[in-house]
């Protein structure tokens, strides 16, 4: 079975990449500042963004500019997110809340942020996806993991499409997110540009994505 | 095909499936009043750790940094793994974790190097003790991630990657923990009831559970297990049970089974006047609100991380044993669908289970064995 990475964005703090164009060179690393420019710049009229913690607002994020308005995912698109840290930046947060007996105060707006795939169900939500969800944490992101783990995936339940991304915040100044639209391989796929979804082509999207400053 | 080989539980009421099983059969629930600073007393399933390290002793290794959790995982993979002739080391056995916290009572207890936090660094802990060179899988996905563990073990079983899976699932009660669901108003302070209709929210609750998969054929065939989201809401189950519907049709359909095979559910059941409707809406749905349906929560609680091995370890011994469970803490039925909610344990015979859970973020999962 051939897969085909049909749309691709990398959101690091450096820039934000979307299918081969570098959509933005950014001037500072700070992930507010960075997030609120793109938002505004995409018009994305989402109130329920200003809810979010980092984590969930830099899956959505880099999700949205993905799509560039154009894109639509198909209901039962499986979607597949590895992180490192996972909501671990919201926990501390959290538990900053809590640690005080003179000021325990735990907010449930905070604390729906305390789970790793959140980020998952926000991006569900937007793009009304009801397919199979999958949420990992691993050390780093794991080009052979996750390939075979799409490849493997694809093969044995109905869909034909996936979202793969890699979401790690570890603070405010470093953050990256990896996501990549994947289609099992079509007619209509034979004369296109898109890449294969293998590690060579993944290992170099990755790279240039990472790599601009 | 894809089997279950073996299973262990550690849990508030017993060391090992046999004596958790023995337990439920005669009543018996670990629920009990519990004092939190700050909170109150809850209604909770927790550990008595000095008697839980007197009873399955020390564990020998290099690093005497192990957190309780690390503990429980490693002890009850050994109550799983003790007579089997797998090798643990071995390239052809794969560690998979299922837990929604992990370690995070580490950050009020700075005696633990906080690299611990990860999830990743947790498991890695758990494989090195057994020696074990595979990089484990850890599933965090809310209260999905134990039914999703297993899911991730059926394809890679299935694809013959691996020979044997090891799928363990952990979470305890921590300060963290208990100060989110109570901020969310979602703890019922008695012992839950689970699709009653007096029903008043959850009960937390700590466990650890193991269950080995296999290509090793055994009575018992893991057939299918499917997920889906709701992509409704973050925090409340969509009211159409629409995500968990989808689920569990594609999991019958994956199986090549209709409704009418299908001998008892195994619900998520957490108590939750949403919840236990959301669920109810679906099984009617699904055409399967004839069946005999309980929740194990009105016992262990909701044990997050854990909840999805451990309850599906405890269906697998009703299957084994021809035996169903009642649904502890129904009374009265509460939920605007008929169900047919198991009101006494009793010897009935089963052949094919369906196991559900819901959970933060939308998520839904569903999964069917079938006894040979």
């Amino acid at each position: 079975m051939n897969i085909k990475i049909t749309n691709y964005c990398i959101f690091t703090n450096n820039s934000i990449v979307v299918n081969n164009d570098v959509l933005v060179y950014f001037e500072s690393t700070d992930f507010d500042l960075n997030t609120k420019k793109i938002y505004k710049n995409l018009n994305i009229d989402y109130p329920k963004f200003y809810k979010m913690d980092c984590n969930s607002k830099l899956g959505f994020i880099t999700v949205e500019v993905l799509k560039q308005s154009t894109f639509e995912f198909s209901e039962d698109t499986c979607v597949t997110a590895y992180s490192k840290a996972g909501s671990l930046d919201t926990d501390k947060k959290f538990h900053e809340t809590i640690k005080n007996s003179t000021d325990f105060y735990p907010s449930p707006a905070i604390f729906v942020y305390t789970l790793a795939n959140i980020v998952i169900g926000e991006i569900c939500i937007r793009n009304k996806i009801k397919g199979e969800n999958f949420c990992f944490i691993s050390e780093k992101f794991d080009i052979n993991e996750s390939i075979e783990f799409i490849e493997t995936l694809l093969q044995d339940k109905v869909a034909s499409t996936a979202l793969l991304l890699w979401v790690n915040y570890d603070s405010s100044e470093k953050y990256e997110c990896f996501s990549f639209v994947l289609n099992k391989e079509t007619k209509d796929h034979l004369n296109s540009n898109y890449l294969t979804f293998n590690k060579e082509n993944l290992t170099k999207l990755i790279n240039n994505g990472r790599t601009n400053s | 095909m894809v089997f279950v080989k073996s299973h262990a539980i550690i849990s508030p009421l017993g060391i090992g499936s046999e004596q958790n099983f023995d337990a439920i059969k005669n009543n018996k629930t670990a629920l009990q009043p519990y004092l939190f600073k700050d909170i109150g007393t809850l209604t909770v399933s927790k550990f008595d750790q000095n008697y839980l390290y007197d009873s399955l002793g020390d564990i020998s290794c290099n690093d005497n940094q192990i957190t309780f959790q690390e503990y429980l995982c490693i002890k009850t993979i050994e109550q799983a793994t003790q007579h089997l002739e797998i090798n643990l080391k071995d390239s052809t056995t794969l560690f998979v974790f299922s837990t929604t916290k992990g370690n995070i009572d580490i950050l009020e207890n700075s005696n633990f190097n906080a690299e611990k936090l990860y999830l990743s660094s947790f498991a890695k802990t758990i494989t090195k003790h057994f020696q074990n060179k595979n990089t484990p899988v850890v599933v965090s996905n809310a209260c999905i991630s134990g039914v999703q563990a297993l899911e991730y073990a059926h394809l890679f079983i299935k694809s013959r990657k691996y020979k044997n899976i090891v799928v363990c699932g952990v979470d305890v009660v921590s300060k963290f923990v208990a100060s989110g669901f109570f901020s969310f108003q979602a703890l019922s302070s008695s012992p839950c009831k689970p699709f009653d209709s007096s029903r008043n929210g959850l009960n937390l609750g700590e466990s650890c559970a193991c269950i080995v998969i296999s290509e090793d054929e055994s009575s018992l065939e893991i057939k299918s297990i499917t997920s889906s989201n709701d992509a409704n809401h973050l925090s409340g189950p969509s009211r159409t049970g629409e995500g968990l519907v989808k689920s569990i049709k594609q999991t019958l359909k994956l199986a090549q089974l209709n409704p009418e095979n299908i001998d008892y559910i195994c619900a998520h059941g957490t108590a939750t006047i949403y919840n236990d409707e959301m669920e109810a809406t679906a099984l009617q749905q699904c055409d399967l609100n004839t069946k005999p349906v309980n929740s194990f929560k009105g016992y262990y609680g909701h044990t997050l991380g854990a909840a999805g091995i451990l309850e599906t370890v405890l269906a697998i011994k009703s299957l084994e044993n021809n035996y169903l469970i009642k649904s502890m803490g129904f009374e009265k039925l509460g939920v605007s669908t008929e169900l047919n909610i198991q009101s006494e344990s009793t010897n009935y015979v089963l052949k094919t289970i369906l196991k559900t859970a819901s959970g933060f973020g939308g998520c839904n999962a569903s999964l069917i064995i079938s006894k040979s």
